[in-house]
């Protein structure tokens, strides 16, 4: 084979590989790496307060609630990030058994037992664990 | 045998019959899922079945708790599939970086 055809296959297989190279998952994303951790902050230090009166933390429960919802959208418009995005919605359904849950039954119980609070601080950091986690893992793109 | 253990005891026996009933096609892989689960949670379980009996959880934060675990199972899958996911991809990557680096090398 001649050196000049070479360089056309070369060139013609090219393509295929970049091809190859698209994505399945979104890549290393580090604004929804910094979200995902300060919110898992936030989360716990609501739970801290989840023994007091809800009515004394509205403000603060509503102002988290804001922040995990634009967290949400800012993942969901990522392409290619669908399983964050799922693992988002959990976190934020209101009749689940996650975060949102969890502030819901305050919310509706006016206060939460210790007992209860203690035990569910665990499963919530566990919870917020799965999506650092992901992202974390994430492929960092090369500038 | 302990409380807790006649509930775990219990709780596989109903985990066993559940699969059967509605996840025959999933078999023994929803059979080992099942019971990985459980072992996970077992001393979860143990600590919050015991909060229960000494009436220190009602029952409905016993159900929320159990139920959170669920949510973490769900979480944790999407989690392994993003893993798999991104390890196929470096493994696409490092095929791709060696294709076009020994093309460059033999061809050139």
């Amino acid at each position: 084979m001649k050196p000049s055809r070479r360089r056309r296959v070369l060139i013609l297989l090219l393509p295929l590989f970049l091809g190859a190279c698209a994505s399945a998952i979104a890549p290393y994303d580090h604004y929804a790496y910094v979200q995902a951790t300060s919110l898992k902050v936030e989360a716990l230090e609501l739970l801290d307060l989840a023994t007091e009166s809800y009515e004394d933390h509205r403000v603060r429960v509503e102002r988290f609630r804001s922040r995990m919802k634009k967290a949400y959208e800012y993942v969901r418009s990522l392409p290619r990030n669908e399983l964050t995005a799922r693992q988002y919605e959990i976190l934020m359904d209101p009749d689940g058994h996650s975060i949102f849950g969890a502030l819901r039954r305050w919310e509706e119980s006016g206060r939460l037992s210790p007992v209860f609070v203690e035990e569910l601080r665990g499963e919530i950091a566990q919870h917020f664990d799965q999506v650092i986690t992901l992202e974390a893992a994430k492929i960092k793109r090369i500038p | 045998m302990s409380d807790f253990d006649r509930y775990l005891e219990t709780l596989k026996d109903e985990l066993t019959r559940m699969v059967r009933e509605h996840w025959a096609d999933w078999g023994e892989e929803a059979l080992k899922s099942g019971d990985r689960f459980l072992r996970d949670v077992e001393g979860d379980l143990r600590r919050w079945t015991a909060l229960l009996v000494e009436r220190r959880l009602t029952e409905e934060e016993f159900r929320f708790l159990v139920e959170s675990k669920k949510d973490l199972l769900e979480l944790a899958a999407l989690k392994e599939a993003g893993l798999s996911a991104i390890r196929l991809e470096q493994f696409r990557n490092g095929v791709v970086n060696l294709a076009v680096s020994t093309a460059v090398d033999v061809l050139l």
